[in-house]
Formats: C-alpha cells, sequence, structure tokens
C-alpha cells in the first residue's frame, strides 16, 4: 500500500492503440523535461531510474531459436592455448542447454511483464510455458570469414543462406544467432565494432517480403571490455560469458524484435520498436531496452539442475535489475463504450476477505487513456513475493476509479466489458483465474468508483486437485540411523514457507538399520495441491549419549508418493544413489526438489558393455600416469584400464572415448558406483601428477545397442584428481536426465 | 610546414611567437574590440596551417586562445584531422567545466592515471552510447582513439545542454515534421533522432548537402572548432573569453592533451 505512488511510475502497461503510447511518450518528454531538474552529474546527485516504455511494435512471445556456429576450420570457441574441438563442443552444448533450460524458469518470467500489442479482447504477451524458447536447429558452417573486420552484411549473408538452404521459417517467432570464433571483429556501421564499442548486438533485416530477426554473437571471451565481471564458471569461461551475452540479446529480441523496422510517421516517430527507455533524453538511459539497463551485470542461474550464467534484467515491476520475477498476477481489461480518462487513475486492491494485502495501479493518472473498446494488460509482481494460500487466499479484486478533474471537468465515468485475472507462479504456471464479461460487465462512476471482482477458490482453482496423504519409503543404506537420533521431513511451498514438517523417526523410536526399508504414511493436513509441495528437505538429528559421537546416515534411496482417495497416486519423488546421501552433524540435511522422478529403465533391459566418454580440462593427464576406473556390478568389482602408463597424453581441453565389453548381461539395478583413478608414475624430480576432468559420460548398453545413460556429469572442473586426493566417484544415473 | 631551424624571415619569426603566445593567451587583440557575443575576438591567424580555411579561421583562432582546443604543435593545427573520443572529452570539458559524477565510470581502457582521466569521467555521463547503438551489449571500452561522428558529438552537447536546462527536446509534432523533412532520416537509429533533432534545430549543428545529416561523418578539428565556438557562442553563459584589458595574467598551462592522431581508419559503413 505504502508503494502506491511509486509503482504509478514504474510500472508498464500496454494497450491497443498502437499509437497512444508512442504520442504519449514524447507528450511527456517535454513535460518530464520541465520536471526535471539538477541533471548534471555532480551537482544534484542521481536521477530516479526510469523504466522501459513500449511504443506500439510488436513482441515476440514465443522464439524458435536457431544457433549458427560460424566455425572455419582452424579456429575456435576458446582462444589459445585452450582452443579444440573439444573445447568446441562444450562452449555450443553449455549454450545449447542453456537456450533449452529458459522455458518455465523464473529467469524467463522476468519477459511476462512486457506484453505486446492486443486485440479489444486480448494481448499477446512473452509466455512462459513448455517449449516457448527452444533451440529448434543448431548450424555449424565452417565457411571461411570473408573479410577483417567482417561487417554486418556478412552474418545476414549466413543467415540468409542458412533459411534458404533449409528451408526454415523465420519473422516473428525465430531469432537467428550467428556465433564466429574467438578474437574475430566484427564493424556495424553506425555502431561501431566489436574491438571499439559493442560485445553482441540484435537486428533484423528485410527478407523475402518478411523481417528476419537476429543477433550477431562474437566471442565475449576475447573481446576487450566484455567479461562481464564473469570470473568463476560452472561451465566453461568462453561459454559462461556467451550465454551471459546471449541472455542480453535473447531478452531485447523478445522485448524489441525490431529495433530498427523504422516507419516514421506523425503518430509514431520512433517507428517500429517496442520496449525500452524513452522517458527523457536527457537521462543517461535514454535508449536502453531490457537487458542494456543491467549491462554486464552476472546472475547464476539454474535450469534443470545445471548451473549457468546469465545477464540480470529489468524489470519494470521494481525499477531493478533482477535474475527472477514471480509469483505474479496478471490483469487482462478490456474497456467498453465509456474510455478510463487519460487524466484519470485506477487502481485493483487484492483482498483476502475483507483485508487488503496488496493494491496495484491499473493506470497511473500520467498514463494515456484507456480508450473504448481497447484491452491493456498489466502485471505485477505479489508483495512480499509469495502466492495466495489456504491461509490467505485471494477472495476478489477491489477496482477502484478515481477521476482527478480539471476546470469544469465532470467524474470520469468507465465501463468495464471484460476482465481476466491470472495468478501466476514463477514459472509461469497459472495458479488461479477468472474471466468475467458484461456488457458492460461493470460502469464505474462518479458516485460509484469502486467494484470488487470475485476470485474464486483462489489458489486452488487451477492449481489441480489436493493430496490429503504423503508415503515415504526411504532405504538406509550401510550407515544407520542410530536409535537415539531423529529424523523430519520438512514440506516448503514455492514461496518457501514451510507447509508441514513430519516426524519420520522419534528420538525414542527404535533405530533403522543399515540396508533396512521404512515404508512410513503420514496425512496432509490440510489438504494440498502438488504445486504447493516444492521441496522436501529431510533432516537428521543426533541427541548425542554420554560420549557418543554425532550420528552419520546413509540414505540409499527416497520414494514420496501422494495420495488422495479416488485420485491416482503421484510420485513426489524416486531418487536413489550409493548413497542417494550421507547425512551428518556438518550436513544434516537433504533437499529434495519435486517432482524428481525419473522413469526407471525397463526392468527388462540388461548391458554388456559401458563407454566411457570422458573429456579433460585445464591439467592434463600426463603420458607417464596411467587412469583405471573401477565399477560394482552385484557387489563385486570390475576394472578397467582407461589409459595405461605407455600410452599417450590426454591433453588438455581434450576428449577421449572408450568402451569396455562386460562379462554378463547385467540389469541396471545391478550396477554400483563408478570410481575413476589418477595413478602418478612420477620419473626423476617429477612431483605426482594432477588432472582435471571436465565432463564425464557414461553409457550403458547391449553391445551398443539400446544405450542407456549412466552417469553424465560435467563442470569446469567437474573434478580435479591429484597425489592427494586421486579418484572420484559417479553414482548410477548420476546427472541423467 | 613549419620546422625547428633559424628562422629566416620576420614574417616567420611572428608566426613562430604567435604560435607560442596563442596557448597561453598572449595574443594581441583589439582592445574593447567586440565580434557577436565574443568581447575578446582575435586578430590574426598564428598558425601556418590554416591557409584553405579562412572560414574556420577565427573559430580556430578562438577556441586555441581560449584554451578550449589545443594546438598539435608550434604553429600547426592540423585543421584536416579527425577528432577523436578523447580529443573532444576534453575539448568538451574545457569548454562547459564540466563537474565528474562522484561516482566513478569505468572504462577497461581509461586508468586513472591517463591524461583525460578527469575529462572522461566528467563526459561520460553525457554520452549515452546507447542512443547510437541501439540493440547493442556495449563493451565496457571509451575507445578513446576512435574518431568522433557527427551523431557523437550533438548526442554529447545536448545532453550536456539540456542538463544545464539550455535546450529542450521537439515536441512529437516538430520531431515528425524535422524528421520528415532530413532526407537521410530514415536510416538514424530511433534513439539517436530525438537528439539530432535537437541539435539541427537549436543551431548546434548544421545540416549538410541535400538538407542531409549525415551522422557517421567524423568531425575534423576545424569543424569542432566551429561547433564548440558556436556552442561557446551561443550557449556557455556567460561565454568563456578573453579579458578585455590587454594587460592581463595568461591563462594556467594546461597539461599536455591527449595527443591528436594521424587520421583514423574510418569505420566501414554498414
Amino acid at each position: 500500500m505504502t508503494n502506491h505512488t511509486q509503482r504509478v511510475m514504474t510500472l508498464g502497461i500496454r494497450g491497443n492503440s498502437p499509437a497512444m503510447p508512442a504520442r504519449c511518450t514524447w507528450r511527456f518528454l517535454t513535460l518530464l523535461f520541465l520536471l526535471a531538474s539538477g541533471l548534471a552529474p555532480g551537482r544534484a546527485g542521481a536521477q530516479a531510474p526510469t523504466n522501459l516504455s513500449e511504443h506500439g511494435g510488436p513482441i515476440m512471445s514465443t522464439v524458435n531459436v536457431n544457433l549458427v556456429f560460424w566455425l572455419p576450420p582452424g579456429s575456435h570457441f576458446v582462444s589459445p592455448p585452450g582452443g579444440s574441438a573439444a573445447s568446441d563442443l562444450v562452449y555450443q552444448n553449455t549454450i545449447t542447454n542453456f537456450v533449452n533450460g529458459l522455458a518455465q524458469t523464473s529467469y524467463w518470467n522476468i519477459l511476462t511483464q512486457y506484453p505486446g500489442q492486443c486485440s479489444s479482447t486480448a494481448c499477446t504477451a512473452p509466455i512462459n510455458a513448455a517449449g516457448a524458447v527452444l533451440v529448434v536447429r543448431t548450424f555449424n558452417d565452417f565457411t571461411p570469414y570473408p573479410q577483417s573486420p567482417l561487417q554486418d552484411s556478412d552474418i545476414q549473408n549466413v543467415i540468409q543462406n542458412t533459411i534458404t538452404q533449409d528451408g526454415l521459417s523465420f519473422g516473428l517467432n525465430a531469432e537467428f544467432f550467428v556465433f564466429t570464433a574467438a578474437a574475430i571483429q566484427e564493424c556495424n556501421g553506425l555502431s561501431g565494432c566489436t574491438s571499439t564499442d559493442f560485445c553482441a548486438y540484435h537486428s533484423e533485416f528485410d527478407f523475402n517480403g518478411g523481417k528476419a530477426v537476429y543477433a550477431f554473437m562474437p566471442n565475449a571471451d576475447s573481446l576487450p571490455g566484455c567479461s562481464e565481471g564473469i570470473g568463476a564458471s560452472p561451465n566453461q569461461l568462453a561459454a559462461d560469458r556467451e550465454t551471459a551475452a546471449l541472455s542480453h540479446e535473447l531478452f531485447e529480441s523478445v522485448t524489441d524484435p525490431l529495433p530498427f523496422g523504422t516507419s516514421l510517421n506523425i503518430l509514431n516517430p520512433l517507428g517500429n520498436t517496442a520496449w525500452w527507455d524513452s522517458a527523457n533524453i536527457f537521462s543517461s538511459s535514454f535508449g536502453q531496452e531490457i537487458g542494456d539497463k543491467c549491462n554486464q551485470q552476472p546472475a547464476n542461474v539454474n535450469f534443470n539442475g545445471k548451473s549457468f550464467i546469465a545477464q540480470q534484467q529489468w524489470s519494470n515491476d521494481t525499477s531493478t535489475c533482477v535474475s527472477a520475477f514471480g509469483p505474479s498476477i496478471e490483469f487482462d481489461v478490456s474497456t467498453g463504450s465509456d474510455d478510463l480518462r487519460g487524466d484519470s487513475s485506477a487502481t485493483a486492491g487484492l483482498q483476502s476477505g475483507t483485508s487488503t494485502f496488496q493494491t496495484v495501479t491499473l493506470k497511473s493518472q500520467s498514463q494515456p487513456s484507456w480508450g473504448n473498446n481497447t484491452t491493456n494488460e498489466v502485471v505485477f509482481g505479489l508483495v512480499p513475493p509469495q502466492l495466495p494460500s489456504t491461509q490467505t487466499p485471494l477472495d476478489d479484486v477491489l477496482f477502484t476509479l478515481t477521476s482527478h478533474n480539471s476546470g469544469f471537468e465532470t467524474s470520469d465515468n468507465w465501463n468495464i466489458e471484460h476482465l481476466n485475472v491470472k495468478v501466476l507462479d514463477p514459472t509461469g504456471k497459472t495458479i488461479c483465474q477468472v474471466s468475467l464479461g458484461g456488457d458492460p460487465l461493470v460502469r464505474l462512476t462518479g458516485n460509484q468508483p469502486s467494484d470488487a471482482f470475485a476470485i474464486p477458490n483462489c489458489p486452488n482453482q487451477t492449481s489441480g486437485p489436493t493430496f490429503s496423504e504423503l508415503e515415504f519409503v526411504i532405504v538406509t543404506g550401510a550407515d544407520d540411523l542410530r536409535g537415539d537420533s531423529s529424523a523430519t521431513a520438512t514440506i516448503n511451498a514455492p514461496n518457501g514457507s514451510t507447509v508441514q514438517v513430519i516426524n519420520l523417526k522419534a528420538q525414542n523410536q527404535a533405530g533403522w538399520n543399515n540396508n533396512s526399508t521404512h515404508d512410513l504414511v503420514f496425512a496432509l493436513s490440510p489438504p494440498q495441491p502438488l504445486s504447493q509441495l516444492r521441496n522436501i528437505l529431510i533432516t537428521l538429528t543426533s541427541h548425542n549419549g554420554f560420549l557418543e559421537t554425532d550420528d552419520n546416515w546413509n540414505v540409499q534411496s527416497v520414494n514420496i508418493t501422494a495420495f488422495n482417495p479416488g485420485q491416482p497416486a503421484q510420485c513426489l519423488i524416486n531418487s536413489g544413489g550409493d548413497p542417494l546421501a550421507r547425512l551428518t552433524n556438518n550436513a544434516p540435511t537433504l533437499t529434495l526438489v519435486t517432482p524428481n522422478c525419473t522413469p526407471p529403465p525397463p526392468p527388462t533391459a540388461k548391458f554388456n558393455q559401458i563407454e566411457f566418454n570422458i573429456t579433460t580440462g585445464g591439467d592434463d593427464l600426463r603420458g607417464d600416469s596411467s587412469a583405471a576406473a573401477t565399477l560394482q556390478i552385484n557387489g563385486a568389482t570390475s576394472s578397467f584400464t582407461l589409459k595405461a602408463q605407455s600410452d599417450p597424453s590426454w591433453d588438455n581441453n581434450t576428449d577421449h572415448d572408450k568402451v569396455f565389453p562386460l562379462n554378463t548381461l547385467q540389469p541396471l539395478a545391478a550396477f554400483g558406483n563408478v570410481v575413476i583413478t589418477l595413478t602418478s608414475h612420477n620419473g626423476f624430480a617429477e612431483s605426482n601428477d594432477n588432472w582435471n576432468i571436465q565432463n564425464v559420460v557414461l553409457t550403458l548398453s547391449d553391445s551398443g545397442g539400446n544405450p542407456v545413460c549412466f552417469a553424465n556429469v560435467s563442470g569446469n572442473p567437474f573434478a580435479r584428481l591429484t597425489g592427494s586426493a586421486p579418484s572420484v566417484a559417479l553414482t548410477p544415473l548420476q546427472g541423467c536426465p | 610546414m613549419f620546422t625547428r631551424t633559424r628562422p629566416r624571415t620576420l614574417a616567420t619569426l611572428l608566426v613562430l611567437l604567435g604560435a607560442l603566445a596563442a596557448p597561453l593567451g598572449l595574443l594581441a587583440q583589439k582592445p574593447g574590440g567586440t565580434k557577436g557575443k565574443t568581447p575578446g575576438q582575435l586578430k590574426t591567424p598564428v598558425f601556418t596551417d590554416l591557409a584553405n580555411h579562412p572560414t574556420e579561421l577565427p573559430a580556430i583562432t578562438n577556441m586555441v586562445a581560449l584554451g578550449i582546443i589545443p594546438p598539435v604543435g608550434v604553429g600547426v593545427f592540423s585543421p584536416d584531422a579527425v577528432v577523436t573520443r578523447g580529443d573532444f572529452a576534453v575539448m568538451v570539458q574545457n569548454l562547459f567545466k564540466l563537474t565528474a559524477p562522484p561516482k566513478a565510470a569505468t572504462f577497461s581502457d581509461i586508468k586513472p592515471t591517463d591524461p583525460i582521466f578527469g575529462a572522461v569521467q566528467a563526459v561520460a555521463p553525457f554520452m549515452n552510447r546507447q542512443a547510437i547503438c541501439f540493440g547493442c551489449m556495449l563493451s565496457t571500452n571509451f575507445s578513446p582513439n576512435v574518431a568522433l561522428s557527427r551523431e557523437e558529438s550533438s548526442i554529447i552537447l545536448v545532453r550536456i545542454m539540456g542538463a544545464r536546462k539550455q535546450l529542450q527536446a521537439l515536441s512529437d509534432q516538430d520531431l515528425q515534421t524535422f524528421l520528415n523533412a532530413t532526407p537521410d532520416a530514415k536510416n538514424w537509429t530511433p534513439s539517436a533522432a530525438p537528439y539530432i533533432a535537437v541539435a539541427v534545430k537549436s543551431g548546434v549543428m548544421p545540416l549538410l548537402a541535400g538538407n542531409s545529416f549525415q551522422p557517421a561523418q567524423k568531425l575534423t578539428r576545424a569543424d569542432t572548432a566551429v561547433l564548440l565556438d558556436n556552442v561557446n557562442r551561443q550557449f556557455v553563459s556567460p561565454p568563456v573569453v578573453l579579458p578585455v584589458n590587454p594587460v592581463r595574467p595568461p591563462l594556467p598551462v594546461r597539461p599536455p592533451l591527449q595527443p591528436v592522431q594521424p587520421v583514423q581508419p574510418p569505420v566501414q559503413p554498414n
């Protein structure tokens, strides 16, 4: 409530009258100028941040991403001496995985604040749903670079050739990213050059009667002034710097895909552009798009359990740089035959029972009118960032019209014809919604300026059925849960609040012995939808007796299933390992994020071959060193020589593939841990070898057929084997999708 | 070209003395003489390379005498050399005496020990690089040796004079009228257009042949002298002037400035 006025100034509102926002923007430029004061740096301090405003052009609601890796023979994406075919592969895979992980994340959800053009009943907006952003194709272009520096026309030519040769679709739901090798320079006419001005850019060009949206992605890692403040890197430094730059350009393309699609006309002097900061030409932020306002400010993001580096993006909702948005509430308001006047304002109070827990400004007095038969979409983050709950449901929204009459003006009247309200979680999932209509649905006037719209059953309406029981099946491994120890399961909601704490084993209950299975059923009270069960924390607490040390507990597997009478059971967790986790005093908690129920391979599948694919990182496996792997099969140990002492060294950033037959066909359940071990054979005065392992992919197969992922791990490095820590262990299915 | 050999003629000697005196503000002038808004109008050219620039000569002489544009060397102005970003930052700082913002901008290619550091810090808030490089992810380079374009100089000057409340944005109607009347406007970046319009409409920057603006065209030192002399007369209030009193203390000697580079390789047009 207290932030009411601030929100008026910061929220982005999108209407369906393309001319109006731009006209208004320019009308207000003069006003803003007159209001502005103390603009000289050092004289009057910092200016208040200004938001992105929209200029009538389209946005991209979904994006089919095409990645074009332009890499002539002999060139690499990693600067010498690290560049190699293997490092190029890591670079490409990291970028591909990053894009494929974007949809349905709270990071991509930032974009939902910036809707596009509206019809009389609805607005298009960036969609945060499965497949909303997806790599549809990757291309490797090996043609030589035609000149140095490259020109923008060279980039466009590559894209045109790709589109033509492969018959690809283009337009406002596709974007082409062209990546070039380390140290390749490009110049782009007025904008400057990679060597002096920019790290990447997005743009568009006319092609076959349409528009092709694209971004040029030079190798940021090798450009001066493009390090983006990224030092530590979860994958590969060059690739991580590139994903950050890619996120900058991709977000800008979604919110302003036609930055140069100028159609100069009296109603829209700024052409066909969409969202950027045009609030005040005497502000240093004039001309900035969503990524520019947070330029080179990195953020760690996690998609599908993998870590990446992205760039922070601007949030109109908070007027800050963020790396996540939501939960949120979205209003699509259709005005009928009586407009919401330019000098009027409108608010919506979010009510639980009779109390208002948040008020949002739908339209401020300074924003353009909502014309007859137009639809406007506005999106707000819920404050604090939590979804309506059974304790605090969203019962209704109270719309209020406020007239700010000037001169002989009478109070404004406003006809609302349609109203859609949606509450969404940070991953874009609709938690509850209501769609209302009438002719008009309601008419707000000076005498009756407010009306409430009920939001029935929020949060439970559309979030699926509720569940009243949870079954835990927990297998203890080679270290028991002691009799005087206790264990709990804490169930947390997406907003971080605790839904329920369950006592799995009390201190006075019998211990859980080694290799024992415990099947426990608990009531969920009140019943909860699955969307409220975001993560489950299993915690060990030692209650030490005299001279007793802290307990340690190996958890081998956890299976959690939700039940409700008359409904199918719903798997929440199905995870295992050897152990899945070892809980100790220092690390007493196992966090399980729901849902995680990878379907097990068919029980009939059997395997007689294992393939090791190992990528060495920035420290080689020396020529006189050896490396071996052991594999547990039905409790017995099989050994494999990955590299003999007499084999050539495994150089930095090289890829090595080894296939070993197994004696007999075995089911997946028969396989245990894999341990990779480095052995140094030091020559005279030589010290122990160190070896960085970047990636390990283990594949089981039936003589090469029916391959199944057994492990797929990576890092920078994933493991560093040394004389004092020469081994690394992998558990079955570790890192597998 | 001036050389270091012994002066052989009286005229050469006078040129030498004049050139040496110019940066120190020791030039003779009409006592009490004024022209336009600048009472300190100088009398004679002091450089040997301005024969082909009679139109720009007064502005050059004035800007040098005022210490706003440093000469390249003794008796040498190099009027056709392009101005770099670093040069322009120093010149603008000399003209407007800008105050650096409390929080220093970080440029990966400008160190605090660089002679132009202070000028770059003071001018950086007014550069609006994003308006030119619309759609770009900007690097943290200042690139002091890159040749300055008409577009860049327009934005910097409009931003500074806007902050001084001497210029204001055009209305959307006036902006559109201007864009329609300027043939090459359709090729400008949307975010640069408002600055160019204000610069032209306010008389800061002239249109070129065919009423075009040619935003990418580089500014020469002679162009820049005319540009800044005009800004000084019209917008710097009070204008920076030489004292009218013929007996006056010399202007403080300025530290060496960013050396002017030979003509930079032009940025390739798109």
